[in-house]
């Protein structure tokens, strides 16, 4: 008897290909000094099921305060990579970006970015506690595991 | 955590005060000018450690700085400055740009020199208008 022939139609169980839904966030009061000078807007979207979880890492004041100014930078289409940079760490991930916030702590919210003519999309979708400057198995596990996301985009909740 | 728990973006990013507001806007001005400490220590070719050696701070601190974490304070920006050989340009402009009185809009149109007169051949004008009869 010949070895089973293996199905090539397998998807890993971890895997789920349906898209998920990005609710956009609203527009919040921003600081004057930021406009964008490159023409390109940036729209922030909220991964839905992770919404509640963001949700409560914001409650904290010193937290929010540090967000919105990272969130503000992206709206001007701002990149700094002291305060948000790419998680690449394989081909999967390479969409994957995290808001850095040192403050109580090390927190990421991890972020996919989609690419448009004129429009880069950033999604939020979950944050971690990051103990180490180094990827851990768990973090690398992860970032290629948002780096498969795909979203419906909503523009209205 | 706070004890209130707030649900809603709008509310969660309302300002509460007008200094509040101030604030916000100081950090992110601060954080600018860090972008533009960035690049030009980046054009020099230093790492932070040596500008923060260089300027004679800690490195510590300038991280915190390009971090947005601490603002820039002047005395940081005089050594800046003073240790790069740099110079800054300050520009403060209004939000919209205003429309011009009327008294500037004369002043300019009288500034312009007087053009010269062109001549016009009336004779050639009146033939190609025939041409273009025909």
């Amino acid at each position: 008897m010949g070895k089973p022939k293996k199905r090539v139609d397998r998807i890993k169980q971890s895997v789920n290909l349906s898209p998920r839904v990005a609710l956009r966030l609203s527009d919040f009061e921003g600081a004057k000094s930021l406009e964008s000078k490159s023409g390109v807007e940036v729209i922030l979207y909220v991964d839905m099921d992770y919404k509640p979880h963001l949700m409560e890492l914001l409650q904290d004041r010193l937290i929010r305060k540090k967000f919105r100014r990272i969130a503000d930078f992206l709206r001007a289409n701002n990149m700094d990579k002291d305060i948000y940079g790419s998680e690449k760490s394989s081909p999967k991930s390479k969409d994957v970006y995290a808001m850095k916030i040192r403050v109580k702590g090390n927190y990421r919210i991890y972020c996919k970015e989609f690419g448009f003519p004129g429009v880069r999309r950033i999604v939020l979708i979950t944050h971690r506690y990051k103990k180490t400057e180094n990827l851990n198995k768990e973090l690398r596990t992860l970032i290629d595991t948002i780096g498969e996301y795909q979203y419906d985009f909503k523009d209205n909740e | 955590m706070t004890s209130k728990t707030m649900n809603d973006w709008n509310e969660l990013f309302a300002f509460a005060d007008d200094k509040e507001r101030i604030e916000h806007e100081a950090d992110v001005i601060s954080l600018l000018i860090a972008q533009e400490i960035k690049r030009t220590i980046k054009q020099k070719s230093l790492s932070s450690k040596d500008f923060a050696r260089i300027i004679g701070t800690s490195p510590a601190y300038v991280t915190q700085v390009f971090r947005g974490d601490k603002k820039v304070n002047m005395v940081f920006l005089a050594k800046v400055v003073q240790k790069l050989g740099v110079k800054i340009n300050i520009e403060i402009k209004s939000e919209k740009e205003e429309e011009p009185s009327l008294d500037e809009v004369l002043d300019y149109r009288s500034s312009i020199p007087p053009q010269p007169c062109q001549v016009f051949d009336f004779d050639s004008i009146s033939q190609l208008q025939k041409v273009e009869g025909e």
